[in-house]
């Protein structure tokens, strides 16, 4: 960078023609997708995810047969050309089960992590923004939930709300919804105290619009790297209510409804119960190894953190 | 030290304030008569409340619920002070009562599964640390399995290898081991592995990267050219600098194993109080659930406090900020 006199006499600082051209060009979304993927590890779970998410939309299409639908005379099969999977204690296909569990708890998983953003980032906001009463008042509530252990806090709100699919997608965000306030309450305390915000609000700029236009897309990244990587802990939570009973009602095919279907036969017919678990295992597995990916590349300081 | 251990103190009043709100208006919001939940008998379905109104209205003034909202709520933690939790709308039983008797099943079963992990995670972090490549690669493996396996999952696969195939273990059920210590081991061994997969893998993940901060120090560098011996250097230098940060999340895992042990004991049969907070959950038996969540965060809040004052003592930087 080199400086030259200005017309007022001062120095001011001016980048030269050959300064811009060594500056690197900012890359394309394709550029830039294939340096995320060309982390081995990042490449195998997208690949994971994109099955997942794939299986998740074209079930119907997919899946060899419907997941309700019963064939008395093949209860409890083995694994074999037919049923590529086996079939339960009614007959029905593993496989098409677990198809259309994928569709059950891809769902849950992003809208429960939804429900906990759109809760805990305004809180945050308004926390790191506001006042030290605000700050306090708001910081211990968020506090005593975190106190919460997590699966009794969820047994608590169901017993209230009484089951079904929504009613299980409230109760994960609700209780999820403290990390994203605490993380976004930290963005914004270190945010609020940087130079653009002064000029913004020299420049006239209302508290809300200083809070929704600079404040929180300055805080975004590290709020969506939280995100992927609460997903994984979602589609956990999710299965492990689902195998309880408690939350999603028999008929549909949660991952974990399927395991409670077949845990009591795991003497006999063991594969029941055990398979549906390695589409869980390699699910959470990808979100949480894509979720580590995105916190390095899109924030360094975060690495190692968890 | 003291200072710092009474302003930590202070600080979980707050938190058990909300909680007992929370669990109050959240009896609120409950549908039906609030009796119900306090005598255990639906008010509306009695004939003798149906016969003698005076007597419910007796009833009600006797337990305040014909006061303002303030005056309940106050009323609601003089009895949680007093140790009345209430009724069980299913048993008709005290929940104090039913507490005291799956208390110390889950109770061992938790503090069994805390000591395992801490062991397996901080053995499996040290090794993992003082052995890049093959054996490091092993145990990084395991915690990021360990992250995404649901533990009642794997814990049904154990049953399957251990106890199906095998035949070495039983599949399920409970021995206490002040009743018969050698059985109960046995019909501890899974449940311990099981509900300690996750845990283990954090701790393990956190003592790693907290070893491999510190073995780059240079007191680390002296102390081997002073010619002490690798073990020495380890447990006497590194490990105590190192398990800092580790010593957090160990404390933060009891929430997780409280969590962790209502899917194992569904999964093993284990009369505790995971298994009766599911049975009252199926059951919609609110007092119970209200009663575990209220003690079970009561637990965590303690545990908390203790791994901060334990913290301040360890760390004495933490004490002045």
């Amino acid at each position: 960078m080199t400086s030259v006199a200005g017309a007022d006499g001062g120095v001011s600082p001016m980048v030269s023609a050959e300064t811009l051209y060594d500056m690197p060009e900012r890359d394309g979304w394709f550029r830039r997708a294939v340096k995320f993927f060309s982390d081995s590890k990042a490449a195998v779970s997208g690949v994971l995810l994109a099955l997942f998410v794939t299986m998740a939309i074209f079930a119907p299409i997919i899946a060899p047969y419907h997941y309700a639908e019963q064939d008395r005379q093949a209860s409890l099969q083995p694994p074999s050309q037919e049923h590529l999977l086996g079939t339960d204690r009614l007959g029905r296909d593993i496989f098409s089960r677990i198809i259309y569990g994928a569709r059950i708890s891809v769902r849950i998983g992003f809208i429960a992590v939804g429900i906990a953003a759109v809760i805990g980032v305004p809180i945050g906001l308004v926390a790191g923004y506001g006042n030290k009463w605000v700050d306090e008042g708001l910081m211990r509530i968020v506090d005593a939930w975190l106190a919460f252990p997590n699966l009794i806090f969820l047994l608590f709100v169901i017993s209230i709300t009484g089951p079904g699919l929504t009613k299980v997608m409230i109760a994960l965000g609700v209780n999820s919804f403290p990390i994203y306030a605490r993380l976004t309450r930290g963005m914004t305390l270190s945010i609020k105290e940087r130079e653009f915000i002064t000029a913004a609000r020299a420049m006239g700029g209302s508290e809300w619009r200083i809070l929704g236009r600079h404040v929180l897309p300055n805080a975004l990244q590290p709020i969506i790297v939280q995100g992927s990587l609460a997903l994984g802990a979602a589609v956990l939570a999710e299965t492990s209510l689902s195998f309880l009973g408690i939350g999603i009602g028999a008929p549909t095919p949660s991952w974990g409804v399927i395991i409670a279907d077949g845990f009591p036969m795991i003497r006999t017919n063991p594969w029941v119960a055990l398979l549906p678990g390695v589409a869980i295992v390699l699910f959470v597995l990808s979100v949480n190894l894509m979720g580590d990916r995105l916190r390095d590349v899109m924030d360094p300081r975060l690495r190692g953190s968890r | 030290m003291l200072k710092y251990s009474i302003r930590r103190m202070v600080s979980s009043i707050p938190v058990l304030i909300i909680v007992s709100m929370l669990t109050f208006f959240g009896q609120q919001l409950m549908p039906g008569d609030p009796l119900f939940a306090i005598l255990g008998v639906d008010p509306s379905e009695n004939e003798d409340f149906a016969a003698n109104p005076e007597m419910l209205e007796e009833l009600r003034s006797r337990y305040g619920l014909d006061q303002p909202m303030i005056v309940q709520y106050a009323n609601y933690v003089g009895r949680l002070a007093q140790g009345d939790l209430g009724t069980s709308l299913r048993s008709k039983r005290p929940i104090i009562d039913m507490l005291k008797e799956r208390l110390p099943i889950t109770l061992t079963l938790s503090l069994a599964t805390y000591f395992t992990n801490v062991f397996i995670g901080i053995a499996l972090g040290v090794v993992a640390a003082l052995r890049p490549g093959k054996v490091d690669f092993f145990a990084t493996s395991y915690a990021v399995f360990g992250a995404a396996t649901p533990n009642f999952w794997a814990a049904i696969l154990m049953i399957v290898v251990f106890s199906v195939w095998l035949g070495w273990l039983p599949t399920s059920g409970w021995v206490a081991p002040w009743d018969d210590f050698g059985r109960s081991l046995k019909y501890l061994a899974l449940p311990i592995l099981a509900n300690g997969f996750f845990g283990s893998a954090i701790i393990m993940r956190q003592t790693r990267s907290g070893l491999m901060e510190v073995l780059r120090q240079d007191y680390i560098v002296t102390a081997r050219a002073k010619g002490l011996a690798t073990r020495t250097v380890i447990m006497r230098h590194a490990l105590k600098n190192a398990m800092l940060p580790a010593w957090t999340v160990i404390g933060l895992s009891l929430s997780t194993l409280i969590s962790g042990s209502v899917l194992i004991e569904r999964v093993f049969g284990i009369p505790g109080i995971g298994r009766l907070a599911v049975d009252a959950a199926q059951t919609q038996d609110f007092p119970v659930i209200q009663a575990i969540v209220i003690i079970s965060t009561m637990a965590i809040v303690l545990a908390n406090l203790v791994t901060d004052i334990v913290y301040g003592y360890l760390d004495p930087r933490i004490r002045v900020s």
